[in-house]
């Protein structure tokens, strides 16, 4: 595979930002110091992204914005994977009639589009917390990863060394567990990294239209919101934010397409 | 054809019944009651015990349930307590805004998608085609609500070159000519329509690109060389027809993304179609709309499949149905 | 001899550093039915691409080589020039028809994509020359078979039409790459036979690359022989036959299973 060198680079420092949040950010995110004095203030020396309208310094709430919005994506994408695998494996594996109702509903779930299926259970269960979120997006989520799942695992279970198991009398859960799906895993995992950037902009979604993480907790999506509101008056306050979500995806998503690349060479550039 | 088309009613029925059912599940199983008038402050203890009864709900949860499908399948979404309407009728205004939007956008970022898409993996490995992979691949990781930001920062509020909200002109719309208002109603529209044409025209040049490479390594390829074609003829003869069967089916899977897209896009140019419509419904809680409105969505995208399944078949001999 | 093909130091090296054809030089007369022999890997199939020129970026040709077709070099050309050259003057025939066909296109149009590629303005003109040349290569009911798609035809049928494909506009050399050996058996020997057959009728040049020396022996009148990229021996069939000159060759004889009387 060709490493993606920037791009692991680029999520290494993301992360481990996120993770170091208390140490490297000057300034309590939450903290209001003056609203009068410090309001909106552009980038400068003391506050490198600037202050939004409440006088809280951007770049700390960038910070700890990205905890929110990496933890929540990536806690999300533990959840789909884990039914939709489950779930994926069953159907692929057992065919029939299993396969059939089992698909069908992952069919009607994939008909209908994942933010209104969001949408529909912020209007039902109002403000969620980040746990909420992630159950949210995990549950909206699992339909389509146990699709590429049960696509696998039907392949896999096809080949010669699986067929070769089962006549060996290996019962059905060991194989399916020790011999095929640890030859799905690869594309499995490709799905997982570009499923996690498809729900950090799903997430930031949410919090601009103010129906993600409760207010106080910085997310990148409610800076945005905040950006919007105050339209031209603090450009700052869209361009970061947005700066940020878009380098975390493009480096999930090209992390992504290299492992997915490293599968099938015929996507490869040529020689 | 037709058994096709059958088969597929029928599938949707099902799927529209399911969804129906979840959102009655999760109106109940949510904590409070799903009476919305629960929360009008106004109302005295005992008017809101009459209007519960009159609205049913006080009648058991399977009764309940079976009104509800009954409802929905009548045509009687209830009503929408912050619109002050049947939700039937916030529908019919909404429902056709959307569709204005959405059609042409799709048209045209399907188009343009595969025309960018064909051409990167004709050139593929070059320099441009790389620097225009690099481009799609920035685009599709840019949320679609920042997209639309930007462009109604830029092209509404910097460069005022469209208007900045709204899909008429709100004072003098109703006083226009026929010809006028259709004007009105375009030069609203060009920016969003053109800002969610581009977020699908960039996904779904991904997926081109992909199809036409896998395609360009079959044998009949080096064929349509062998006979002379030029590397143009091969490419738009040959390969693109083979690459356009499995684009359309994926495209099938990207009708979902291009609602959500649209919902974003609407949000933020204030164009009052089924996205506005939803998003101010969950934050005023108006349970019936924004399930009336899921319910409608679902269906817009079964039917998009449909056809696009449709489509795909004809395209592909091997899998034409006959009619 | 007033040579149809001469190609002469082909040297072909892929991107990876893969010598795949060593310095090969021979010449085909008109009409000359010739059969490249080889393993898998001998770069039989390469020297067919490369003389062709399809082997796009994938490979290089080394400058000294020298491939003429009528006494045109034809390294030289570019490939607006190259492409007028394909399909007309010089054209091929490849392994598996079923992969070989374009899969939503139907087969009349494709062989009607040639004689339209060439020159031929009309629609309907062409589309009568491609149903006489299926007639020629044994397509029964033309008319209806034109409409077909591929994957409604059988193998021996669909090898037909490629090989229609190719003879349509009577090139001077076609490059047979392997052309019967994915059909059924019973279904080679037609094959062969109405490559004969055509090849005679229209004075052709056939180079029929094949690993099958009984093909070559049934319907070659001149065999090269190529080993790891290099030709070994060139020499006209019976000669090959009876007494090979390179050892390799011999060993080649010496493989074919053979089915001895017994005492």
């Amino acid at each position: 595979m060709r490493p993606p060198r920037a791009a692991i680079v680029t999520l290494a420092v993301i992360v481990l930002a996120a993770l170091a949040a208390p140490v490297i950010t000057p300034y309590n995110p939450a903290a209001q110091p003056d609203i009068v004095a410090d309001k909106n203030l552009s980038p400068s020396r003391a506050h490198p992204f600037g202050t939004d309208q409440y006088s809280r310094d951007v770049f700390s709430r960038i910070v700890y914005g990205g905890r929110t919005s990496l933890s929540i994506a990536g806690l999300s994408v533990l959840v789909a994977l884990l039914i939709g695998t489950s779930v994926g494996a069953v159907a692929g594996y057992a065919g029939g009639r299993a396969d059939r109702w089992l698909m069908r509903g992952v069919d009607a779930a994939l008909s209908v589009p994942r933010l209104l299926l969001v949408l529909v259970l912020a209007a039902a269960f109002g403000q969620m917390s980040a746990a909420g979120l992630v159950i949210v997006l995990g549950l909206t989520g699992w339909p389509g990863m146990s699709r590429i799942v049960r696509a696998q695992v039907r392949e896999v279970a096809a080949l010669d060394y699986v067929l070769a198991a089962r006549a060996l009398g290996i019962p059905p859960l060991r194989v399916l567990l020790r011999h095929v799906l640890p030859a799905v895993m690869p594309q499995v995992l490709v799905a997982a990294t570009l499923g996690v950037a498809t729900v950090i902009p799903l997430e930031a979604g949410l919090s601009f239209l103010g129906l993600g993480v409760p207010a106080p907790v910085p997310s990148w999506g409610g800076i945005l919101l905040d950006g919007y509101e105050q339209r031209l008056r603090a450009w700052w306050l869209l361009v970061f934010p947005s700066a940020a979500i878009v380098v975390t995806v493009i480096a999930v998503n090209v992390v992504g397409e290299r492992l997915r690349e490293s599968l099938d060479p015929r996507l490869r550039p040529p020689v | 054809m037709r058994g096709f088309l059958l088969a597929r009613a029928r599938q949707a029925a099902l799927v529209l019944v399911a969804v129906v059912s979840l959102t009655f599940a999760l109106a109940h199983a949510a904590p409070g009651d799903p009476f919305w008038a629960i929360e009008d402050p106004q109302l005295s203890t005992a008017e809101r015990d009459r209007l519960r009864s009159e609205w049913g709900y006080d009648l058991p949860v399977w009764k309940q349930y079976v009104t509800w499908l009954g409802n929905f399948a009548t045509g009687d979404f209830g009503w929408s307590h912050s619109r002050g309407q049947p939700v039937v009728a916030v529908l019919r205004d909404a429902v056709p805004n959307t569709l204005i939007l959405m059609v042409p956008a799709v048209l045209i970022g399907v188009l343009f998608g595969v025309a960018l898409g064909t051409w990167q993996a004709a050139r593929d490995g070059r320099a441009t085609a790389r620097a225009a992979d690099a481009a799609t691949l920035t685009f599709v990781s840019i949320p679609d609500f920042v997209v639309a930001l930007l462009a109604l920062s830029v092209f509404a509020l910097q460069w005022q070159v469209a208007p900045a909200s709204g899909m008429v002109d709100p004072v003098f719309h109703d006083s226009m000519p026929a010809l006028g208002r259709v004007l009105d109603v375009a030069s609203h529209l060009w920016l969003p329509a053109g800002t969610l044409a581009l977020l699908i025209a960039a996904a779904v040049s991904r997926y081109q690109r992909v199809a036409v490479l896998g395609v360009l390594h079959e044998l009949y390829i080096q064929t349509a060389r062998a006979k002379g074609a030029s590397e143009r003829i091969t490419i738009l003869r040959h390969a693109v027809p083979n690459a356009l069967g499995p684009v359309i089916a994926i495209g099938g899977l990207l009708f979902p993304t291009m609602f959500a897209g649209a919902v974003f896009v609407e949000k933020i140019f204030a164009w009052p179609g089924m996205g506005l419509t939803i998003v101010d419904a969950v934050a005023g809680r108006d349970y019936a709309l924004v399930q009336a409105i899921v319910v409608t969505g679902t269906v817009l995208v079964l039917v998009a499949n449909t056809a696009a399944d449709v489509i795909a078949s004809i395209v592909n001999p091997r899998t034409r149905l006959e009619a | 001899m007033n040579a149809v093909l001469d190609v002469r130091n082909l040297d072909v090296t892929y991107a990876g550093g893969h010598r795949a054809v060593h310095d090969v030089s021979f010449a085909m007369a008109p009409g000359e039915m010739v059969g490249l022999v080889g393993e898998s890997g001998s770069g039989k199939s390469t020297l067919g691409l490369a003389v062709m020129r399809l082997l796009g970026t994938r490979a290089r040709i080394a400058i000294s080589s020298r491939v003429s077709l009528e006494g045109r070099e034809l390294l030289d050309l570019d490939e607006r020039e190259m492409c007028a050259v394909r399909g007309r003057l010089m054209s091929m025939v490849f392994q598996e028809p079923a992969a070989a066909l374009n899969p939503v296109m139907r087969v009349g149009d494709q062989i009607a994509e040639v004689v339209r590629l060439h020159g031929e303005r009309s629609r309907g003109a062409a589309l009568e020359r491609a149903i006489a040349m299926m007639e020629r290569a044994g397509v029964p009911q033309p008319g209806r078979r034109a409409f077909a798609y591929p994957h409604e035809l059988s193998g021996g049928l669909r090898q037909r039409v490629m090989i229609a494909m190719a003879l349509v506009l009577q090139p001077a050399v076609i490059i047979a790459d392997e052309p019967t050996s994915a059909l059924d058996v019973t279904v080679q020997a037609q094959i062969l036979e109405l490559l004969l057959q055509l090849q005679r009728e229209s004075g052709t040049a056939v180079l029929l690359i094949t690993h099958d020396l009984g093909i070559v022996a049934e319907a070659c009148s001149r065999a090269l022989v190529m080993r790891a990229g290099a030709l070994v021996e060139a020499a006209p069939v019976d000669q090959l036959f009876r007494a090979p000159a390179h050892p390799y060759t011999a060993e080649l004889l010496r493989a074919v299973p053979r089915i001895r009387k017994s005492a």
